[in-house]
């Protein structure tokens, strides 16, 4: 099982988020919700740089990178990066471990992790992001319901 | 429908238990009554002086045989989709006001704000007894309750309160962008508060009203509306008074209800209101009215592409506010 935010994990990680929803979760919402998430991702194609927060609790004492190339919805290439060139993305995610950690639990909902900022957008127009928000969250939820991960922590590091 | 000064002056003053008995529908008469007279924040710090009121006072016995005995499991699904989207705002509200309280330039309007930081804190509480008491959910604290009641959210909620709460973390960073700031106060006053809120809080309370169930949920969501008037008629103002300072401020006024319009007009999951004595349409004439009396309070028209949207809003996307 890859660590969140090793090479393996972010390709299997965008693989899967690139997928969609799996059946049982498409079932589960409106028809026209799934149009308009298409059409939300569609109108997306920017670089973005997602940032892991250092968290010196789970034993994570630098921040992590990754940039994704996302073309009309579906990243075309990501890869681990600097800090440097995180920092030149348009858009900029910021993450921490807990979001991803209770989202993957099922404890917390990709929602509930934007309205409580452990996923953040610290740069990049919010206007825009706001705009496309449903295809961002379900990106998100597709990636991490169908990705099996680790979580950094004290013990390991 | 204006109310007359008595109702005006019962309402102004009146205590829990008589909250109990006043119409829900005259509180909502007296929140656009203040917005025309203009008042100051001294103005509405006094009031809150006066009509804060005590959850620590409101009893749940009746409601929770109420809730077990006479309410049938649609009313209460119906019923808890809209309650829980109070219960999630407020914290919402309450988590992301501070950042306005550091933005704004004026010592009265810091006065006001606290009080308002206050009430939305009681708010939450409120909701969090509620869910504890009457629905029976258990949660060792705060984050617990709310992290039991989320499932009755849909996904559309995140995309008001997701703004306001990426909205509230820029403007920390730039407290002085009065641009920025206009965008916050039209989130989190004109459209949260003024029309999301006020065009759903009615249902559940004409429904706890014409049942005669839930007391206690009547009384202190009764209240909460009354505090919400302080709140939007503060927030309009300002927003009042900024514009006639800066009239170039109305594009940020359009530019935030541009992001909460074009997020507003799906449903994810359907909601169904009619267990509790609404239809969709309800929802949505209440909507439309209460936006257009808020734009004209503030002074401001809508162009056409968001007159268009406005119209497009779903009612099931107004659930939660
Ligand atoms: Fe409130
Ligand atoms: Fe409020």
């Amino acid at each position: 099982m890859a660590e969140l935010f090793s090479d393996e994990w972010l390709q299997e990680f965008v693989t899967n988020a690139n997928a969609g929803a799996p059946e049982s979760l498409k079932k589960a919402k409106t028809l026209d919700y799934w149009e308009i998430v298409d059409k939300m991702g569609q109108s997306f194609s920017a670089p973005m740089a997602m940032v892991l927060k250092a968290d010196e609790a789970h034993g994570l004492m630098e921040p992590k990178y990754a940039l994704l190339n996302f073309e009309q919805g579906k990243v075309t290439e990501a890869h681990l990066c600097s800090r440097e060139e995180a920092s030149a993305a348009p858009f900029i995610l910021q993450t921490d471990v807990t979001g991803w950690k209770r989202c993957k639990e099922g404890s917390m909902d990709v929602t509930q992790a934007v309205m409580y900022r452990n996923f953040l957008l610290t740069k990049g127009d919010i206007d825009a992001f706001f705009r496309i928000i449903y295809f961002f969250v379900e990106w998100l939820r597709a990636g991490i319901q169908q990705t099996e991960m680790s979580f950094p922590s004290k013990a390991a590091a | 429908m204006a109310i007359d000064l008595k109702h005006e002056q019962a309402i102004e003053r009146a205590d829990l238990r008589q909250l109990r008995d006043i119409d829900i529908n005259d509180v909502i008469e007296y929140v656009h009554e203040g917005i025309t007279q203009w008042p100051t924040s001294l103005d509405l710090y006094k009031k809150y002086s006066v009509q804060r009121w005590n959850v620590y006072d409101l009893d749940f016995t009746q409601d929770k045989i109420d809730w077990q005995t006479k309410i049938s499991p649609e009313e209460k699904e119906a019923f808890l989709a809209i309650a829980t989207g109070f219960h999630h705002g407020e914290r919402q509200v309450e988590a992301d006001l501070s950042p306005e309280l550091l933005a704004s330039d004026s010592e009265e309007d810091k006065i006001f704000l606290t009080s308002q930081l206050e009430d939305e804190a009681r708010h939450t509480i409120f909701f969090d007894h509620f869910y504890r008491e009457v629905v029976g959910y258990q949660a060792p604290d705060i984050r617990g309750m709310l992290d039991a009641s989320y499932e009755h959210i849909t996904e559309t909620f995140v995309g008001s309160f997701g703004y306001l709460a990426y909205l509230a973390d820029r403007l920390l960073d730039r407290l002085d962008d009065k641009h920025l700031f206009m965008r916050f106060l039209t989130t989190y006053h004109l459209w949260i508060e003024g029309v999301l809120a006020l065009s759903v809080m009615k249902t559940t309370l004409n429904f706890c009203r014409s049942r005669n169930v839930l007391p206690g949920y009547y009384t202190g969501f009764n209240a909460t509306t009354r505090d919400e008037s302080r709140h939007v008629q503060f927030g309009t103002s300002v927003m009042h008074r900024m514009l006639q300072q800066d009239p170039s401020l109305v594009a940020d006024i359009h530019e935030s209800l541009r992001t909460v319009l074009s997020v507003s007009s799906v449903a994810s999951t359907p909601v169904f209101y009619d267990p509790i004595g609404y239809t969709a349409e309800d929802i949505k004439n209440i909507f439309m009215d209460q936006l257009n009396r808020k734009l004209r309070a503030v002074g401001v028209s809508l162009p056409p592409d968001l007159e268009a949207m406005a119209k497009n809003v779903r009612a099931e996307a107004l659930a939660g506010g």
